[in-house]
């Protein structure tokens, strides 16, 4: 078909492409320059493209400041909300993909239905429950909060990789002498494991980006990176050449682990609906 | 066959601790939103007396909760939209350029897996009138300096090109594999009846493409309804309530004037809207059959 195109059109279209690159990619070279430069440097209404390097916003973020406890918090509860969610969504997801279980469209519509409605209407119910339950400024609040968070899109993706093992697999490994359990960690699980990275994935990034909760659940104890993020921007002053520091070390880890699961990162984008 | 049974009933215990917390925690949270919404609450209040209706009658006579509407629907009929079209245009672009596409997928995938608070906080300090760079170059495109996030025509205009430049890249990554699964058959029908390139791509590509089409705006439109990381960092709200959200003043009544009552009716009225919305669109596809296709 592209033989068909005359060469303008072809680099016409580069070109396109070469520039829309650009614009997506700005941004965050800015952020990663602007956590480089001195303040003085930072601060100009000519951007200075060169200046001499400095690791100062770094020293202070992470020395100075308890921006490293706060990303540590951060990858704590990413973590176990992001290993509870693969687990409690396998256990829903794979029953509903082997057996006809009465019910069972309802449940899986009634759990997507939960991935629409908007975070915030369950804040303040949720805020004062953990309040009464004394579970404010705790892991335990946060982390259960993002399981819950995550739990239907795992469902739903690791339901589209349960169907995709064919039935006979199964059954055989249950005739060698297998029983469901052995069954499913040393047949299945390697079947579906792409599955399982990518709903992790996903439920990670997720929780490590996440805000709104963090924000009003979590306090000195537990605070998470984003909302630490916060506390370098008052409305005296802002203090922008630590918030690019914090913010490139808020994205380096998800930026590093994205581009190497990339294929996993756009099958979990769309729920399962395109494979990557 | 006997013991298939035995496992199928077994099957029932590995689904509730998942079950349970899904269902403690959508369900309780409801339950309790409703209650509040008639209640004149404050989480430091001892007394919260249920005032009936007060807190309805108040909200659909609040210019607030009406402009939220108009702003969250703006905000959202305009991001999705653009995001669609560039990411569409990009994704056909780069589908026949066929070109370091695993370069470009792994640049590109950055801006969506970033945290939205950082997003924010990096275009807020971008966008100032004085040393933000993207004033540097409207200055060198002779354009004045000027501080769009607190010149009220200009805020939400921000706010909305700050979302299309985060999430374009999602559009055009799903788009793009959806285009790479389309055969080539109706191609080369298509050119074999001599179909022009717009009318190949208008009765072969749109066809071809229009489930993932649907899922991807669904996707967008449900997470551009939830607006409120970048809001929170860039305006506030603000200036004069031109950004406010929905999601920004159920949390601007709710922890700033510990308003709970009156915000929870405003989250029921959200939730009926948003809920039946989107509901209704998710039954014009069959998500089973796309499950089953994938």
């Amino acid at each position: 078909m592209s033989s068909a195109r005359s060469k303008p059109v072809h680099f016409l279209q580069f070109i396109v492409i070469i520039i829309a690159m650009l614009i997506f990619i700005f941004p965050i070279y800015w952020m990663v320059l602007t956590s480089l430069k001195n303040q003085t440097d930072a601060f100009t209404a000519v951007p200075k493209w060169f200046f001499s390097v400095t690791y100062d916003n770094y020293k202070t973020v992470l020395l100075e400041r308890d921006f490293l406890k706060y990303l540590l918090n951060s990858f704590y509860v990413s973590l176990i909300s992001t290993i509870l969610a693969v687990l409690l969504g396998s256990g829903i997801a794979y029953p509903f993909a082997r057996y006809k279980l009465a019910g069972s469209k309802n449940i899986l519509t009634w759990i997507l239905t939960l991935r629409i409605v908007p975070p915030i209407v369950t804040i303040m119910p949720i805020y004062l429950l953990f309040s009464k339950m004394n579970l404010l400024d705790t892991y335990i609040s946060l982390i259960a909060m993002y399981t819950f968070m995550n739990l239907p899109l795992a469902v739903w993706l690791l339901y589209g990789f349960f169907k995709e093992v064919p039935g006979e697999i199964e059954e055989s490994a249950l005739v060698d002498g297998c029983n469901r359990f052995t069954a499913f960690f040393k047949v299945i699980f390697p079947i579906v494991g792409p599955g399982l990275v990518s709903a992790g994935l996903l439920s990670f990034i997720f929780a490590w980006n996440e805000f709104l909760f963090a924000n009003v659940l979590s306090g000195p104890n537990v605070r998470t990176a984003p909302v630490g993020l916060n506390e370098y921007a008052t409305p005296v002053s802002v203090l922008w050449g630590q918030i690019a520091a914090a913010g490139t070390l808020i994205i380096m880890p998800i930026a590093i682990i994205t581009i190497a699961l990339q294929r996993k990162m756009v099958r979990g984008l769309t729920m399962g609906a395109v494979k990557g | 066959m006997n013991r298939l049974r035995l496992q199928k009933s077994g099957s029932y215990f590995v689904m509730m601790p998942g079950l349970i917390l899904l269902f403690l925690f959508s369900v309780y949270p409801f339950l309790f939103l409703v209650k509040i919404s008639f209640q004149k609450y404050s989480p430091i209040g001892t007394v919260n007396p249920y005032v009936g209706f007060d807190n309805y009658i108040q909200l659909f006579q609040d210019h607030n909760f009406w402009n939220a509407i108009k702003v969250t629907v703006i905000f959202v009929m305009s991001t999705v939209s653009l995001e669609f079209v560039i990411g569409l245009g990009l994704a056909v672009i780069l589908n026949q350029l066929r070109f370091g596409e695993r370069v470009i997928q792994s640049l590109i995938l950055i801006p969506i897996a970033m945290a939205p608070t950082v997003v924010g906080l990096m275009f807020r300090f971008m966008m100032n009138d004085q040393y933000g760079v993207l004033n540097y170059f409207a200055e060198m495109l002779g354009l004045p300096r000027t501080a769009w996030l607190s010149e009220p025509s200009l805020a939400l205009p921000a706010l909305i090109a700050t979302d299309v430049w985060q999430w374009t890249p999602f559009m055009m990554i799903i788009l793009l594999a959806g285009l790479k699964g389309i055969p080539d058959e109706p191609y080369e029908a298509a050119r074999i009846d001599g179909a022009s390139s717009w009318q190949t791509f208008r009765y072969v590509t749109i066809p071809q493409l229009s489930k993932i089409i649907y899922i991807a705006l669904l996707l967008r439109i449900i997470d551009a309804f939830r607006i409120y990381d970048t809001v929170y960092m860039m305006t506030k709200g603000g200036p004069v309530n031109v950004t406010s959200t929905l999601s920004w003043i159920v949390y601007d009544k709710g922890f700033k004037f510990l308003e709970f009552g009156y915000g929870a009716a405003i989250c029921v009225v959200l939730l009926i809207f948003v809920v039946s919305l989107l509901t209704f669109l998710l039954k014009k596809i069959d998500l089973f059959e796309v499950e089953s296709r994938s």
